[in-house]
């Protein structure tokens, strides 16, 4: 029997519980039920033999959970249970066509960013496992169980990598169509049919009827084949008992079969006979396969974002032009990048286009760290804008979900360089209408450009709806004619090819005055010749509003109901352009005003000098919000207001400085960590955010940060002052090693340590050389080191 | 029917966990924590999950584990059967207060603190819900015993955390250094006894602060009750 053939369209059955048949043979809980095909392989070979005698077309080898992580401390390698696994059930199955499937379910360990399992270490892990698995003879792979779609996409990414196995995935999810972590139905499906997967669908958690809504929803979302393994129903709360009997369980599933779902099978609490009632009651149901039309779009984990309207693309993370933006590159402050995707979040952008493409800088490494950090805060879609090849595929590697790659063109090298990266990771691909011989003139030839690249796209096996076509916006003053030439491009490419369309809006006012009112005609246009993609600043609420106009008249805000709650409650809210008369930037500071620092900075850099506002006004400032702190008069609520109140005063001068082109004003460099194994880094982040105040350039390295990173930082940077934060008694010995690397290192520095725990005499056991009891002393401490 | 719920989260409690004040709360700090904690409320989806298991002293009967130490084993006293619970706040919140700690960090560290005092609200409901269940049946529950508390292993977390299956039941996992993620989360153990108990003594020693607590180290207490 093969797999990929049979699930086009017959059914296959899949078989029960593992788990749960063990236990009642008699397996201890705590027990690893995997090694129990080495010290009773007779019992599990016999609950295989039950479930081939009931029917099951495939079987899950006793591998559930038969990776490095669960089986260390054991005595038995990976390799060794996978393979001894398998041969049982390949031995169970002998002489019949049942297939054996490798079972694998989650690691066990939480990843990134809540967790601290790396991506990167979760798929060695499951690297170990598909290759033995395949070595030993599996006829495929399902990965079961898992509720982190990042997890999965590690997992199907070293078995499409390592293995040619045919790839089953289930994933377990709540009532509230969600998982633990927050996935979506869509979601998984956008993102597991772009891995190539060969079929996808729901285990666990639920019985039949309640998974029946989510696989109505999931079947809009995607054409694979679709799993459905349920649990025996519900247990009862008060026995934790499954209550279900078999024929309740088939006669729950017969409905599916409407849906034109044919792989079923059960999860916990089932047993042979409900795989044998699952047979009885769909044997004489012809598998069906109704039309439904499906829903396309992109997505991140938790946020799918439908491609049926027009959807908005910030392009405010990109370092063109931005001094200030560079800086923040240069100095990989990836805090910078952050407030400003939750700026354009907040406006209402749908999708973030993110792009650090810097001379000089390691793209490929930003790229992956740039990604990271934004998904782990904001959960909107990202669009990777990059043309470099490692950092196109640094991007798309470690994305959570289904991206758009930003950009490829016409040019035969650059289609076959991008579109096979863009297919591996299953992304949409932006092409631009322009090629080797320069940029189109006629709306004619970018149509035929247009077309070249969806050819291209298609022939590598990316699907249609995800080609979207820029039709390029040149500057209207520089080249008058291709204003309209694009909007003609448009209009033919979404209604001839029946393509979606994107365009940066912003050029096309390049050099004119008050340029946001063409920017504004031209976006109007753009979007009623069918542009549905408009790259603009979220932050130009002009723009915006443009968008929710349009959105009422083409019928996408369904009752003008978006319009309304935007505009009718509207008051002239006119942002203050100058301060109240009588504040200063000292009480401004203290009373955690924000935006009036800024402004206050704003008028005293007319008279004053960067260096005079900062040591005469900022930093008594905050000297004096500190005092108050430590006598007790205010807390650290306010103490963190003022701090970022007086950040604000510290971005305006950054700016002024840098439009200015002079020197970066920075009393030295300070690294902040939170050592290897914790995860806790508020306290961490509070310090940060006052030294920054009080002129010191912190690299922050994050959390769970290996000592090897912190001594390479520390040398490369040449830093003199490292900060090391832990909450927890069982990660204080990480910072001890992070002490003792950096003595062995010989690199010359001292270590300042902080976190609930730590009491000075601790810090001097472990080697540090000052303890700070809050954020006010660890500033104390800077001054005293580095001045 | 044991339902995970945050029933209050006390302002004057998420201000000890963020070390004061107690006293002369100014109204705009006041407003800030109740606003947060109103946000986080209908943020989390609270996960709990509970099994009772005969006990033979201090060992689980059905399963391989037996719990170590002397304050345990006074905890167990006369106990025959023992209830271990897990619970947690979720995700969600973590995401939550991660999202702030880049807008705004002081309301990331309010955040962090009333979620600290939703999961402990959450744990007394459950206590006191067991509790119900437990005395209808004619027998008594003690506290609740984390692994951290006396003498206790930390380590034990992750046996806790296997015995009930949380990962797959709730979501819950435990990190190499011992550390339940998602962070707002909570394990212990209580015992059923057929004699009535009383509670732990309240003070510093038995408060689940007792390590971290910035108002004692400063010198006082929080004079909690």
């Amino acid at each position: 029997m093969n797999v990929r053939e049979t699930i086009q369209s017959g059914y296959l059955f899949l078989d029960g519980a593992m788990g749960t048949q063990l236990q009642a043979a008699g397996l201890k809980l705590g027990e690893r039920p995997e090694l129990l095909c080495f010290t009773d392989p007779e019992t599990v070979t016999a609950i295989h033999r039950s479930y081939i005698a009931a029917g099951s077309n495939v079987i899950y080898a006793n591998t559930f959970q038969a990776n490095g992580h669960k089986l260390s401390g054991t005595g038995y390698s990976v390799s060794k249970v996978v393979t001894k696994a398998i041969a049982l059930a390949r031995s169970a199955a002998e002489g019949t066509d049942t297939m054996v499937a490798f079972d694998c379910g989650p690691i066990g360990k939480l990843l990134e960013p809540l967790g601290t399992l790396r991506f990167d270490e979760a798929y060695d892990l499951y690297r170990e496992m598909v290759t033995a698995a395949q070595e030993a003879g599996a006829d495929l792979i399902v990965f079961e169980t898992f509720t982190d779609l990042y997890d999965m996409k590690a997992a199907v990414l070293a078995a499409k990598e390592h293995t040619s196995l045919p790839i089953l995935c289930t994933m377990s999810f709540e009532e509230n169509r969600r998982t633990f972590t927050g996935c979506t139905v869509p979601a998984m499906a956008l993102t597991l049919e772009g891995l190539g997967v060969d079929a996808l669908g729901f285990n666990c958690s639920l019985g039949p009827e309640e998974i029946f809504p989510l696989a109505q929803e999931l079947v809009q979302w995607t054409s694979l084949p679709i799993v459905i393994k349920p649990n025996a129903g519900l247990p009862d709360p008060a026995t934790n008992l499954y209550t279900i009997t078999p024929e309740e369980f088939a006669r729950q599933l017969v409905p599916y079969t409407q849906l034109g779902i044919r792989i079923l099978g059960g999860c916990c609490g089932t047993s042979p006979g409900f795989i044998r009632a699952l047979r009885d009651q769909l044997g004489t149901i012809p598998p069906e396969a109704p039309t439904i039309s499906k829903r396309h779009g992109v997505c991140s984990a938790s946020q799918v974002v439908e491609l049926n309207g027009v959807r908005v693309l910030g392009e405010r993370i990109n370092p063109t032009g931005k001094k200030r933006f560079q800086q923040a590159l240069r100095e990989h402050d990836l805090d910078y990048l952050l407030n400003q995707g939750i700026a354009q979040q907040d406006a209402g952008a749908d999708i973030l286009d993110v792009n650090v493409g810097l001379p000089g800088i390691d793209e490929p490494t930003m790229m992956a760290d740039a990604v990271k950090a934004i998904q782990a805060v904001i959960p909107l879609p990202l669009q990777i804008d990059s043309t470099d090849p490692a950092a196109v595929e640094a991007g798309l590697r470690y994305y959570n979900g289904k991206a758009i790659l930003n950009s490829v063109n016409g040019k035969q090298e650059i289609l076959d360089t991008i579109l096979p990266i863009v297919k591996k990771y299953g992304a949409a691909v932006v092409g631009l209408t322009m090629d080797e011989t320069g940029l189109p003139q006629t709306a004619q030839q970018r149509v035929e450009l247009a077309q070249r690249i969806l050819t291209a796209a298609q022939g590598y096996g990316i699907p249609k709806e995800d080609v979207f076509i820029d039709c390029l916006t040149l500057t209207v003053s520089a080249q008058q004619e291709q204003a309209r030439e694009t909007l003609e491009a448009v209009h033919r490419v979404t209604h001839e090819l029946g393509l979606h369309t994107m365009l940066g809006i912003s050029n096309i006012s390049f050099g004119l005055p008050e340029r946001i009112r063409i920017t504004e005609s031209f976006l109007t246009q753009a979007l009623y010749c069918g542009l549905d993609l408009p790259i603009v600043n979220p932050n130009q609420r002009q723009i915006m509003d443009a968008i929710a106009c349009y959105r009422v008249l083409s019928g996408e805000d369904r009752d003008s109901a978006a319009y309304i709650h935007r505009f009718a409650n509207a008051e002239p809210a006119a942002a203050p352009t100058s301060a109240p008369a009588k504040l200063d930037l000292e009480t401004a500071v203290a009373k955690g005003l924000k935006s009036e620092c800024a402004l206050l900075t704003t008028q005293l850099l007319e008279t004053k000098d960067p260096l005079e506002i900062i040591n005469t006004l900022l930093i008594p400032a905050l000297d004096l919000v500190g005092k108050r702190y430590e006598s007790g008069e205010i807390f650290l609520p306010q103490l963190i207001n003022s701090a970022t109140a007086s950040s604000e005063a510290f971005e305006v001068i950054k700016a002024h400085i840098l439009e200015n082109g002079s020197e970066q004003f920075s009393k030295g460099k300070i690294i902040l960590a939170t050592v290897q194994g914790d995860i806790h880094d508020i306290g961490k982040n509070i310090v940060k955010v006052i030294l920054e105040n009080y002129g010191y350039q912190v690299i922050d390295l994050g959390r769970d940060v290996p000592p090897e990173k912190v001594v390479e930082t520390a040398v490369s940077e040449n830093v003199s002052l490292i900060g090391l934060s832990a909450l927890m008694t069982t990660t204080v010995p990480s910072m001890a090693s992070t002490i003792q690397a950096l003595h062995a290192s010989g690199h010359p520095c001292k270590t300042l340590v902080g976190g609930a725990v730590l009491t000075p005499e601790y810090a001097l056991e472990i080697g540090a050389d000052y303890y700070a009891k809050d954020a006010k002393q660890s500033a104390d401490i800077a001054k005293e080191v580095l001045g | 029917m044991l339902t995970p719920r945050i029933t209050a989260i006390n302002p004057i409690e998420v201000l000890r966990y963020l070390g004061g004040p107690l006293t002369d709360i100014p109204d705009a700090l006041l407003q800030t924590v109740q606003q947060t904690a109103t946000e986080l409320q209908s943020t989390a989806r609270p996960k709990a999950v509970w099994r009772i298991f005969s006990l033979d002293g201090t060992a689980l009967l059905g399963t391989t584990l037996s719990l170590s130490g002397v304050d345990i084993q006074r905890h167990l006293t006369d106990c025959t059967k023992g209830v271990l619970m897990a619970a947690t706040l979720g995700a969600d919140v973590e995401r939550l207060i991660m999202h702030a700690q880049v807008s705004d960090l002081s309301k990331a560290l309010i955040l962090d603190s009333c979620a600290s005092a939703a999961i402990e609200n959450i744990c007394d409901n459950l206590e006191a819900d067991l509790r119900t269940q437990v005395e209808a049946d004619g027998f008594f529950l003690t506290d609740r015993f984390s692994p951290g508390y006396g003498d206790l292993p930390l380590a034990l977390q992750s046996d806790f955390c296997t015995l009930l299956n949380t990962q797959r039941q709730i979501g819950l996992t435990v990190s190499q250094s011992n550390i339940l993620i998602p962070r707002k989360s909570v394990t212990a153990i209580l015992g059923i006894s057929n004699h009535p108990r009383t509670t732990r003594s309240s003070g510093c020693q038995n408060c689940n602060l007792f390590e971290t607590c910035q108002i004692r180290k400063s010198g006082t207490t929080c004079q909690a009750d």
